[in-house]
């Protein structure tokens, strides 16, 4: 710390010497790099977390995964990129202008998360470009009380943030928002939010810790009749609903039961409460905008019981800020969803958030203190197994460092699935690993 | 020993009075074969006769007997609960057999009879998505028997289950053969059993290899899904299945509960693949994967320390463990009717389920198809995980002991499973969406018969406590399980 003053009152004293000299040291640092070109893509501006090393006029550093090299001359820049073999990835120039650069160039654009898309590498792409200073978090994370403003009945990019946090900071909030609140959207599944996390830039991960999920109301309401992806087309055709069942449900959050007073002919039935978010999102992809009820790559309406007090989710970031929100709390829920709803209730939730650079899966993960998980959403059943396991497989080669065989094995003995969602739109299934596997891996 | 005495009273008395000692003998527990020929099996039906002097009285299935047996010759009539004439039959006593022909002696097998069958949800090709998945399963039929439809419906239909000939009845008069009900051994025995059949098929035409009552307590072993045992001996076959073992009093419409006392691994040896499936991981996956040749799949046992270890670790496995949790992947009766399927496949009999948790303390409850239900096990793991994604378990053989008991006329149409904390449906179709369809539609019937719940009390005790296990993606078929906490249920009495 000290030794840092020194330094500082060192080179300001320097700059007040010489300007020159005084630009460079000043321009060595973080930045955040936006390219924006007329990318092939779902995108249309790509975003780099960028260190620069400046001495004399040579300029050094990373741009994302790519080496960066060149000259400031005065308030004019030249910089060329090449990727981690040294193949040529791009050039810029441009100028300084005050705290940022900005300019024009020709960049070979960044592979989208998740792979796919255009198959082979994408042809360089004109570009204009902009470097801004990347954003100081505050000497000591801060605990906010959040009263949500508003909801949304929606998942997209457009809708403004409500507070901004930066990594480590601690939120006290609930699921709903307030009776006065304002809603923007229609239909079920609103969330509060969204929470713009400073230094979260697309290609990264969100990382969210809950501290908190918690009932804070003593009812709860919930469906009594099987959805067509539960049952047979022939048990539904048969059953006999009757239409003036109740299924309203006591909550008694001291005790961590739950009772359905209204139900004379299930008395006794008491079934323990484990409050958890059906909604948990980041902002979707490019201009995506998805109903409230609806799940996608960018987590929503995933209806997973394990979303609990304690667990951490993982996003991939698809727009700066990363555009967090969640809603949805349910008392309790049983695999599937089967009835179209879980105990439906209000929660107190209380989280706090990291950012992990540079790195993302193409879906929603997670871990509670038992598991490593990974969630698949897609059309169909078969299609999400298929993706919750290759997620959860890429992801522990990565994280432990193994081979396809390796962690085919792993799988064999180890893997557990869940079927998470069959009534929303699209349908979610979880692959994970129990740690007390992983931790005898040699890493 | 009260029995004996009365038995030997009963001999006394047939010594003195020849008519008198057929009317002694002939009261008591019957089993009833109706029909059979090249092209039907028989029916069955448990009868109870009861005879005072020349009269009958008594049970045929569900329905009463009121008749006469006079010197030899059987002539009774038949009503059912509500009191409506349901059959008659005629027929002659030789060697302590009727055989003979009537009317209406098929009804009462059982409550839902064989109607329980069914199963295949026609899940056909339903990889693809919710279309397929809905589009398949036929809707139910009316009720067979007196059963629920839902019962009757539990998976769209293949052999006697939802349609076809509806109650059962046979139109004209049928054959019949009644033969004395086997009587169980006073006391439970314990039975060494050591295999000497393997069956890679699962067929009603296989030989039985043991007969025994239910209660029995029987000790054995299985090899491992390539017919090798603990000392390393083959035997032939594919997912082998010892057996078939005959259960005597387990009729079709019945149900034959196992209860699995003891599975524990034999030998120190086992193996598994270690390519991931192409239904448990994406094409790109797949395509980009590059397996390493040096990762053998070769384990080796450490039932002492409860945990299993590479035997030729690769670097990040050099300390690599997981704990031992021996299965069974195989557990059958044989199948309805003619049919006949290979050791790998899995259906409402059973088979190759492949369901991690069938091990130790289970019980497992099959619908019985054929007389003496012909029950078969096989394919042990020491592990596994959900879906058997690598296309194996730790194969290895096994020491199991187990006993049985059949559960009369409760048929539900499809493999059910109990373990201390959960009871469990299971679901085999062509596609995973029919499967979850089967598994929590049967799973649903069963607790509302248990617990005498209505359809919406059902549905929303599983809304809250439902939990699915994916358990087999890779064989012919696949299998999905339901269950429901016994915590939750026993809040309820």
């Amino acid at each position: 710390m000290r030794s840092n003053r020194h330094i500082k009152v060192l080179m300001l004293a320097a700059a007040m010497a010489i300007t020159h000299v005084c630009v460079a040291a000043e321009v060595s640092g973080d930045w955040v790099g936006q390219l924006t070109g007329p990318f092939q893509n779902q995108y249309t501006a790509q975003y780099n977390h960028v260190a620069l090393k400046a001495v004399g006029t040579k300029l050094s550093g990373m741009w994302g995964a790519n080496k960066l090299v060149g000259t400031l001359t005065g308030a004019k820049v030249d910089i060329s990129l090449t990727d981690a073999s040294g193949k040529p990835m791009g050039t810029l120039t441009g100028t300084m202008d005050g705290d940022s650069f900005s300019g024009t160039g020709s960049v070979v654009p960044a592979a989208r998360i998740g792979g796919g898309g255009m198959g082979a590498a994408q042809p360089p792409s004109a570009v204009t470009w902009k470097l801004s200073r990347a954003v100081t978090p505050p000497a000591k994370p801060k605990t906010y009380d959040f009263d949500p403003p508003v909801s949304y009945g929606t998942y997209s990019a457009a809708e403004p943030p409500n507070l901004h946090i930066f990594p480590g900071d601690t939120v006290n909030t609930q699921s709903k928002a307030g009776a006065n609140a304002i809603r923007h959207g229609t239909g079920g599944d609103a969330n509060i939010g969204p929470f713009y996390v400073e230094g979260a830039l697309p290609g990264d991960t969100l990382v969210v810790h809950f501290i908190k999920i918690q009932t804070n109301t003593l009812i709860g309401r919930q469906g009594s009749r099987f959805n067509q992806y539960a049952v047979t087309p022939a048990y539904n055709l048969a059953a006999q609903y009757d239409a003036n069942f109740d299924g309203g449900w006591s909550q008694y959050p001291d005790k961590g039961i739950a009772t359905l007073p209204a139900s004379p002919g299930l008395p006794h039935l008491t079934i323990p409460l484990k409050p958890m978010l059906g909604c948990i999102s980041v902002a979707p992809p490019g201009e995506e905008q998805w109903g409230g009820t609806d799940l996608g790559v960018f987590g929503g309406n995933m209806d997973y019981n394990q979303w609990v007090t304690g667990a951490t989710l993982y996003f991939p970031v698809f727009h700066p800020g990363a555009l967090f929100g969640f809603g949805d709390a349910h008392g309790a829920m049983g695999d599937g969803e089967v009835v179209g709803t879980g105990l439906e209730t209000s929660v107190d939730v209380t989280f706090s958030v990291d950012v992990i650079k540079g790195y993302a899966t193409s879906q929603v993960r997670g871990e509670d203190k038992d598991y490593l998980i990974s969630m698949g959403v897609s059309g169909s059943v078969p299609e999400s197994i298929q993706l919750a396991t290759s997620q959860l497989a890429e992801w522990i080669k990565h994280d432990y460092h193994l081979n396809d065989s390796e962690v085919a094995l792993l799988f064999g003995d180890a893997l557990k699935y869940e079927i998470t969602e069959l009534v929303d739109p699209h349908f979610n299934v979880a692959a994970k690993i129990p740690k007390s596997v992983l931790a005898t891996l040699n890493k | 020993m009260a029995k004996q005495w009365m038995k030997m009273a009963a001999l006394a008395g047939a010594i003195a009075l020849t008519q008198m000692c057929i009317a002694q003998d002939v009261s008591g527990n019957w089993i009833a074969t109706v029909g059979g020929s090249a092209e039907a099996e028989p029916s069955y039906a448990r009868v109870t006769l009861k005879a005072d002097g020349e009269k009958l009285s008594g049970m045929w299935g569900t329905s009463k007997i009121d008749g006469t047996l006079t010197g030899g010759k059987l002539d009774i009539k038949l009503t059912d609960a509500q009191g409506a004439a349901s059959g008659s039959a005629t027929g002659t006593l030789a060697a302590g057999s009727f055989t003979g022909t009537g009317t209406g002696l098929a009804t009462g097998g059982g409550r839902g009879g064989r109607g329980g069958g069914g199963g295949f949800g026609g899940g056909g090709g339903g990889r693809g998505g919710r279309g397929a998945a809905a589009a398949t399963a036929a809707p139910g039929a009316a009720p067979v028997l007196g059963g629920e439809a839902p019962a009757a419906a539990a998976g769209g239909r293949r052999g006697g289950g939802g349609g076809g000939f509806g109650g059962g009845l046979a139109a004209g008069p049928v054959s019949f053969t009644l033969a004395h009900a086997p009587v169980p051994p006073a006391k439970p025995r314990n039975i060494t059993y050591n295999p000497t059949s393997f069956e890679s098929y699962y067929s009603a035409k296989n030989k039985p290899d043991l007969t025994i009552f239910p209660g029995d307590i029987v000790h054995t072993w299985t090899t491992d899904a390539s017919g090798v045992d603990a000392k390393g001996v083959h035997h032939p076959g594919g997912d082998d299945n010892i057996g078939p073992i005959y259960v005597q009093g387990a009729l079709p419409g019945d149900t034959l509960a196992v209860h699995l006392l003891k599975i524990r691994t034999n030998r120190s040896t086992a193996h598994q693949g270690s390519h991931l499936n192409a239904h448990a991981a994406t094409e790109a996956y797949l395509v980009g994967a590059q397996y390493d040749p040096a990762v053998d799949g070769d384990w080796t046992l450490l039932p002492d320390k409860g945990y299993a270890v590479p035997t030729h670790p690769s670097t990040h496995m050099k300390n690599y463990k997981i704990p031992l949790t021996p299965m069974l992947g195989c557990i059958s009766v044989a199948p309805q009717g003619d049919q006949q399927y290979r050791g790998g496949d899995l259906g409402p009999w059973g088979g190759n389920l492949d369901y991690n948790q069938i091990e130790e303390g289970a019980t497992v409850y099959l619908p019985v198809f054929h007389a003496g239900a012909l029950l078969g096990m096989g394919d042990g793991h020491a592990a596994m995980g959900d879906g058997e994604v690598v296309g194996s378990g730790l194969e290895t053989s096994m020491d199991v002991d187990f006993s049985v008991d059949v559960i009369p006329g409760d048929s539900s149409g499809m493999v059910r499973v109990e373990n201390k904390d959960y009871l469990i449906a299971l679901g085999v179709s062509g596609s995973v969406p029919v499967s979850i369809q089967t598994a929590t539609s049967q799973l649903a019937t069963w607790i509302k018969e248990k617990y005498k719940l209505s359809d919406s009390e059902v549905a929303i005790l599983f809304a809250s406590t439902l939990k699915y296990d994916i358990t087999e993606l890779v064989d012919a078929r696949y299998d999905v399980a339901a269950k429901v906490p016994k915590s939750v249920l026993d809040t309820m009495k």
